[in-house]
């Protein structure tokens, strides 16, 4: 899966997965796992979430997440009027859920966060939007957590 | 998604292995070599 071939002279190599936080679109009929930016790939149990291209330092490729749960909450700011000014809007979601992911390949580290090559769903905390408790128990049960 | 802040560097991360446990197989018997028949 990792491109050994690409890394560069120099290129720190770490053992991981790195752990993230971060939020994800969902729709309730049928249940889907979405990035928050208007990529319509679901993200899919026991299949790792490839970003379209590989980060890079000066580009803003990859999957995005943040370094801590406050970092995420401190952009976010207020989950439910996320919910409520999108929900019906561009990005067609009934609502947000937060987590952590495990992200993996060539990561650029930012100042407050991650972006990644790779990633797949650990956790999810909470969830803001239509049946969102209901959304929450669903999704902790479609997605085996990976230690 | 969002903004997650200045790069500082790029890595390459690993994800870890389970470790797997690997059965070892029996030492075999050492097969005994045929007496010689008496000539």
């Amino acid at each position: 899966m990792i491109d050994f071939t690409a890394i560069r002279a120099g290129e720190e190599i770490v053992v991981g997965p790195l752990m993230g936080m971060r939020f994800w679109r969902y729709r309730l009929v049928p249940l889907q796992l979405l990035s928050w930016c208007l990529d319509e790939r679901s993200w899919l149990p026991n299949e790792p979430f490839e970003a379209d291209e590989p980060p890079e330092l000066d580009t803003t490729h990859g999957v995005h997440a943040y370094k801590t749960m406050q970092d995420l909450l401190d952009y976010i700011r207020d989950p439910q009027a996320l919910v409520d000014d999108f929900g019906l809007g561009l990005r067609k979601m009934d609502g947000i859920v937060l987590g952590s992911v495990a992200l993996w390949g060539a990561v650029v580290i930012c100042e407050n966060g991650y972006r990644a090559q790779y990633a797949r769903p650990q956790q999810f905390t909470q969830a803001f939007g239509n049946q969102a408790d209901e959304v929450l128990a669903r999704l902790r049960a479609y997605f085996p957590k990976h230690a | 998604m969002a903004d997650v802040g200045k790069p500082e560097r790029r890595v390459i991360v690993v994800p870890e292995e389970k470790p797997v446990s690997v059965p070892i197989p029996a030492q075999p018997k050492p097969v005994k070599a045929p007496e010689k028949e008496p000539t």
